[in-house]
C-alpha cells in the first residue's frame, strides 16, 4: 500500500511504513534542503510530521531573515547568526508543539470550540497570557488552559470518561518514528504513532503561535544576557528573525488543508490545472508574484523575538489529487517567472524514474539558479503511485509548455540568435574596418615616413 | 539541466549605487582621513560580501556629496560629484575623495539635512535585475533645521530642498524612492536629526558616533549584511 492510498482516504485501516517499500513506483514526500554557503545557511531543515496512517500531517519550512538577523547570537553554547538560529529553532518548536498537541488533548480544543469555517482567512489571536515560559512549559500551559476550560463544557460523564480513556491510550502508545522521505540534504521527518488530529486545525495553529512566542521570548532573554551592547540603532535588526510556511492537512471527515505562514516563504498547491499560490507574502508594496521576483521587497511580518508573532492561515477543502508545497524564497524566487517555477518542478518530475530521482533532479535544477539557500517540501495527496503522480501532471506539463514556456523560449532563442548575429556583425565590421584602414593607410601614411611632397 | 554557464547567465544581476554624504567641516579634521579611507574601501567590502552570497554586482556606481555649512561657508559649502562608474572611473573617484579637505563650517550644527536631501535626489540606477540604492552619511554633529532656509535663504541655497524634516521624511517614503533598494547608513552622533531618522525611517542603520569613530568589526559586518541581504 502506498502513502497516497491512505492520504486519499482509501484503505485507511492498513498501516504500512512507507520506508519499507521503496520500489520505483512507491510514493513519498519530497524534501530538499541546501545551503548556499555550507555551514552558514539560514533555512531550517524542512519539517515533516505524519500520522501513522498518513491521514493527517504537517510539512513546514523556515528561512532566517539574513538582513535583520545577521548579528551572531549564542544559544546552547553555539554561536551562529540570529537568522540561522531562528530558522532552525522555529521548526524544532513546531515539531514539539504538534507532537504534544496531537498526542495529548487535542479533543479538548475540538469539543470546546467546534470545527472552524472552511475557506476562510484568519490571523492568529493575541496570546492570552504573556509570561515568559519554556517551549514545553508554554505548550503545557496551553494544554492546561484547555483542560481547565473543558470543565465548563457540557460533556456527559460518559463522554468525559471516553475522552480520558482515549487520551491515556494515546499517551501510553505515543511514539515518534523516523520517516524517510525522498530527500536531498537534512530534514526532520517523523511518523507519529498514536496521534489524533481533531477538526480544529485553525486553533492548533493559533496555539503554535503562542508556543513560538514563549520559546522565542525565552531564547531572547538568554541572548540578551550574553550580548554586548551595541551602538547600532535600527528598526531593522532582530535577534531571531525567520519566515515560516507550512501545511497541515487531514483527510477525515473531509479533505481539508490549512496553509500557515509568516513572511515570504510560500504555500502552494499544484493540481492538474496548475500551480496555485495560497499564502500571501508579508511584504511591503503591492507586488504580484512576478513583480516580487525583481522587486525583492522588504518583509512586513515574520517570526522574531518581538512577540506576539502573527502567523496567518488559510483553510481550503481539497477533493482532488494535489501536491502540497511549502518553500523558502530560494526555491522559487530565482526562477524568471512563477510559471517557470512550475515548469522546473514538473519537468523534473517527468524526467525522473522515482521519488528519490525526482528529489535529486529537482534539487540540482533549483540550486543551479538559486542565489540563496533552498528548502522545499512537496507532499502528494491522493496518489496511488509515482506513475499515478506522473500521469496526472503529464498533460499539465504539456499545456504549460505549449501555452507559456515554449513561446517565451522561442523569444529567448530569437533574442539569443539576434545577439549572436549582432556580435558576429560587430566582429565583421571591426575586421573589415581594419582591412579597409590597412589598405587606405598605404597612401595616407606615404609621406609620414618618406621624403618631401612632390 | 542548465550548465554552470547558463546558470550564471540566469542568476540575478545587481545594480548598486552608493552615495557618500560626507561632512567636510573643520571639526571633522581628526576624522576625515579615516572617513575617506572608509569611503574608498566601502564598495570593495560590499562587493566582497555580495560575492560571498553569490550575488553578482553587474553595475556599480559611486557619487559623493561633501557638505559644510552654507550659513558660514558661502559658495564653498558643497562639493558634489556625478556618479562614477566603477571600475572604469576608479581613479577619478579616488581623486575626488582624496581632494576633500575638512575646513570651514563655523560652529555646530551643519547642513547635513541638505546634504542628505541632495543625496536622496540622486539619479538612481534603474538597471540590473535587483538594485541597491545606498546612502552613507559621515558627520560628527547635528544639522540645521531645514526650516531655517525659509527665513534666511542664502542665494546659493540649492533648489528643490524639502522645507521641513517631515517633507524630507515624505521624500524618503515617496514612490520615486525604490523601497526595496533603499538603504541609509548613518555614522553620526546620537543627536537631531540623526536619532530621529533612525527612530522613524525604515531601512536605516544608525551607528551612534562621531563620523563612525569606534566602529567595531561586528557592527560593520551587520551593516554589510544589511546591504547585501534582502530585508
Amino acid at each position: 500500500m502506498s502513502l497516497a492510498n491512505s492520504v486519499g482516504g482509501r484503505d485507511t485501516q492498513r498501516k504500512v511504513n512507507p520506508t519499507s517499500d521503496r520500489g520505483n513506483s512507491s510514493i513519498s514526500t519530497v524534501s530538499i534542503w541546501s545551503e548556499k554557503i555550507k555551514g552558514k545557511g539560514e533555512d531550517g531543515p524542512p519539517l515533516i510530521l505524519l500520522s501513522e496512517d498518513y491521514s493527517f500531517g504537517i510539512i513546514a519550512v523556515s528561512d532566517g531573515v539574513g538582513g535583520a538577523g545577521s548579528r551572531p547570537v549564542c544559544i546552547d553554547g553555539e554561536q551562529a547568526s540570529g537568522a540561522r538560529v531562528a530558522a532552525m529553532k522555529l521548526l524544532e518548536i513546531t515539531l514539539a508543539f504538534f507532537k504534544k498537541s496531537w498526542l495529548q488533548d487535542s479533543y479538548n480544543v475540538d469539543i470546546m470550540e467546534g470545527p472552524g469555517n472552511i475557506m476562510d482567512d484568519k490571523k492568529t489571536t493575541q496570546p492570552r497570557h504573556s509570561e515568559k515560559t519554556s517551549i514545553d512549559a508554554d505548550i503545557h500551559s496551553a494544554s492546561h488552559e484547555r483542560m481547565s476550560h473543558s470543565s465548563f463544557t457540557n460533556l456527559s460523564a460518559n463522554e468525559e470518561k471516553t475522552r480520558l480513556h482515549r487520551m491515556r491510550k494515546h499517551q501510553s502508545t505515543m511514539q515518534l518514528k523516523p520517516y524517510l522521505p525522498a530527500s536531498v540534504g537534512n530534514c526532520s521527518a517523523y511518523i507519529l504513532d498514536g496521534a489524533v488530529c481533531g477538526p480544529n486545525v485553525s486553533r492548533h495553529i493559533e496555539l503554535l503561535g503562542k508556543a513560538i512566542d514563549g520559546a522565542f521570548e525565552k531564547m531572547n532573554h538568554g541572548i540578551a544576557k550574553t550580548q554586548s551592547s551595541s551602538r547600532l540603532k535600527t528598526k531593522i535588526q532582530r535577534n531571531l528573525p525567520s519566515t515560516l510556511a507550512g501545511w497541515v492537512y487531514r483527510t477525515t471527515p473531509e479533505r481539508e488543508i490549512t496553509a500557515f505562514w509568516a513572511g515570504d516563504s510560500r504555500c502552494y498547491v499544484l493540481r492538474n490545472d496548475g500551480l496555485h499560490q495560497v499564502s500571501q507574502d508579508d511584504a511591503k508594496g503591492d507586488f504580484d508574484a512576478f513583480e516580487a521576483i525583481w522587486a525583492d521587497p522588504p518583509l512586513t511580518n515574520y517570526i522574531s523575538e518581538k512577540v506576539p508573532n502573527n502567523i496567518k492561515q488559510k483553510r481550503l477543502l481539497c477533493d482532488y489529487q494535489t501536491l502540497l508545497i511549502c518553500a523558502s524564497d530560494g526555491a522559487f524566487n530565482y526562477q524568471p517567472t512563477p510559471m517557470e517555477f512550475e515548469f522546473v518542478v514538473l519537468r523534473s518530475l517527468m524526467s525522473s524514474k522515482n521519488m528519490q530521482a525526482w528529489a535529486d533532479d529537482l534539487a540540482e535544477r533549483l540550486q543551479a539558479s538559486a542565489g540563496d539557500d533552498v528548502s522545499i517540501v512537496l507532499h502528494p495527496l491522493g496518489f496511488d503511485s509515482f506513475d499515478d503522480l506522473k500521469a496526472l501532471y503529464k498533460r499539465r506539463l504539456d499545456e504549460l509548455k505549449e501555452q507559456f514556456i515554449a513561446p517565451l523560449e522561442a523569444l529567448k532563442d530569437k533574442r539569443a540568435q539576434l545577439e549572436k548575429e549582432l556580435a558576429s556583425l560587430k566582429a565583421e565590421e571591426k575586421q573589415k574596418t581594419k582591412e579597409a584602414w590597412d589598405q587606405y593607410r598605404v597612401t595616407y601614411e606615404q609621406y609620414l615616413h618618406e621624403g618631401n611632397l612632390i | 539541466m542548465p550548465s554552470k554557464q547558463e546558470a550564471a547567465e540566469q542568476s540575478m544581476k545587481y545594480a548598486v549605487d552608493l552615495v557618500f554624504c560626507i561632512d567636510k567641516t573643520s571639526s571633522m579634521v581628526p576624522l576625515i582621513r579615516r572617513v575617506k579611507e572608509n569611503a574608498l574601501k566601502f564598495h570593495e567590502d560590499l562587493s566582497a560580501r555580495m560575492e560571498e552570497m553569490n550575488k553578482r554586482i553587474d553595475e556599480l556606481r559611486i557619487r559623493v556629496v561633501a557638505f559644510g555649512d552654507i550659513y558660514a561657508d558661502g559658495d564653498d559649502w558643497l562639493e558634489e560629484s556625478d556618479f562614477f562608474n566603477l571600475p572604469d572611473q576608479i581613479d577619478e573617484y579616488k581623486n575626488f575623495v582624496t581632494d576633500i579637505n575638512a575646513k570651514g563650517g563655523g560652529d555646530d550644527p551643519e547642513n547635513g539635512l541638505e546634504g542628505l536631501a541632495l543625496s536622496l535626489q540622486s539619479d538612481w540606477t534603474k538597471g540590473g535585475d535587483r538594485r541597491r540604492h545606498v546612502i552613507v552619511v559621515w558627520t560628527d554633529t547635528s544639522a540645521h533645521k531645514l526650516e531655517r532656509a525659509i527665513d534666511e535663504q542664502p542665494e546659493n541655497y540649492p533648489k528643490g530642498m524639502p522645507k521641513s524634516f517631515d517633507e524630507l521624511t515624505d521624500q524618503w517614503d515617496s514612490p520615486e524612492i525604490d523601497a526595496s533598494a533603499r538603504r541609509l547608513i548613518l555614522f553620526a552622533p546620537d543627536e537631531y536629526p540623526w536619532s530621529d531618522i533612525a527612530a522613524h525611517w525604515e531601512e536605516v542603520v544608525h551607528f551612534t558616533s562621531k563620523g563612525g569613530d569606534g566602529l567595531g568589526e561586528m557592527d560593520y559586518s551587520f551593516i554589510m549584511n544589511m546591504l547585501a541581504h534582502s530585508i
